[in-house]
């Protein structure tokens, strides 16, 4: 019976067989919604989270007094826990903009950074800093405008008695741009799952 | 060992034959697994949720001009299952007035947020008299922030989106489960 002519057909054939199996696997992959570390769906809501979390921190001016939160004698945002630098470092700061962020992302395995962008030579500073996000971080933003007669705030938070136009130590975090408007930041709200 | 020509012993036919079977066999099995990642009935539920949790959110109980930003006296009405008038929703079961199917898909609406000094988040009920939110627990409550039936227990089996929100001055979040 001449039905294989030879050993070697049989295994060319074997290999057509998976290597067009191969080929048919480049159609199939991976859909972002299979279940693995980075779901697109916990990105998404993560991503929703965060930017209803600035919402709300605006309409409640907690936004604005987070970016005020700032003591004049000392340099540095009120009681910042960064060695180096002037914002927070590991844990959120002490006021009501740091207890959202708490209640919403202090769980384990989620970690978040907020940073203020300003429009003067493109610059930003990190508020809070917990790390290099992922691959797989989303952000949220928010833009908010300061003026030169909008007021510091204290520790506490209740506001202090210096205007923008006064603290000169706020250079070192956000300059002046000059004419009325002192600034215009977009804060950032960088979450991802660790 | 074979008599006529060909240059193939009975071995060499062996192995050939069952290599190109376990492969060909092979093949056959994988090939159905290769689709499985397009016939989740899970996708069904992911979009419902997030399509639920936005339409609330940012168009029915807040107005869309400030989203995540919750009308106080709509959103209670929306719990207690009314729908006065000068609300965007209108009235129906939880089924009607998001358009899902009610043969295979359920939905349950809940509002969690922290009411109390302890730290964590507990499931809100409105407090008509005194005008604030407290713990669904707390004997003051009135109309509890939660509509639908149960979820399951099983997690594997429903899809829960959540979204931030602003609700009498204090931030609450709003949960979506759909299953």
């Amino acid at each position: 019976m001449r039905g294989q002519a030879h050993t070697l057909e049989a295994v060319v054939a074997a290999l057509i067989l998976l290597t067009s199996l191969v080929f048919a696997l480049q159609l199939t992959a991976v859909t972002p919604l299979s279940a693995s570390t980075s779901s697109q769906h916990i990105e998404n809501q993560q991503r929703a989270t965060a930017s209803g979390l600035l919402s709300t921190a605006a309409e409640t001016g907690a936004l604005k007094e987070a970016v005020l939160y700032w003591n004049e004698s000392a340099e540095q945002f009120h009681n910042s826990s960064s060695t180096e630098g002037i914002g927070y470092v590991d844990s959120p700061p002490t006021n009501r903009f740091g207890q959202m962020l708490e209640r919403s992302f202090d769980q384990p395995g989620i970690a978040y950074n907020v940073r203020f962008d300003y429009s003067y030579r493109n610059r930003s500073i990190e508020y809070i800093y917990n790390g290099v996000p992922s691959d797989n971080a989303v952000t949220a933003t928010y833009m908010i405008t300061l003026t030169d007669g909008d007021y510091l705030y204290n520790a506490d938070g209740s506001r202090a008695n210096i205007q923008l136009r006064d603290a000169t130590n706020y250079s070192s975090a956000i300059p002046d741009q000059g004419a009325n408007v002192y600034n215009t930041i977009r804060v950032e709200v960088i979450v991802w799952r660790i | 060992m074979s008599t006529d020509s060909r240059g193939q012993t009975t071995l060499d036919f062996t192995i050939g034959i069952s290599f190109f079977l376990l492969v060909l066999i092979f093949v056959f099995i994988f090939i159905p697994g290769l689709l499985s990642p397009f016939d989740q009935s899970n996708q069904e539920n992911t979009v419902a949720t997030n399509r639920i949790a936005d339409q609330l959110s940012t168009g029915m109980l807040a107005d869309s001009s400030a989203p995540y930003a919750l009308d106080t006296y709509c959103t209670v009405q929306f719990f207690n299952e009314n729908a006065p008038s000068k609300c965007t929703y209108v009235g129906g079961t939880l089924e009607e007035q998001f358009s899902v199917d009610v043969t295979s898909q359920n939905v349950n609406v809940t509002i969690r947020g922290n009411a109390n000094t302890a730290a964590g988040e507990e499931s809100l009920c409105w407090d008509n008299s005194t005008s604030r939110l407290v713990d669904v627990g707390n004997s003051d409550c009135n109309v509890p922030l939660q509509r639908g039936n149960n979820p399951p227990p099983d997690n594997d089996a429903s899809v829960t989106a959540q979204r931030a929100v602003l609700l009498n001055g204090q931030d609450v979040t709003l949960y979506v489960v759909v299953w």
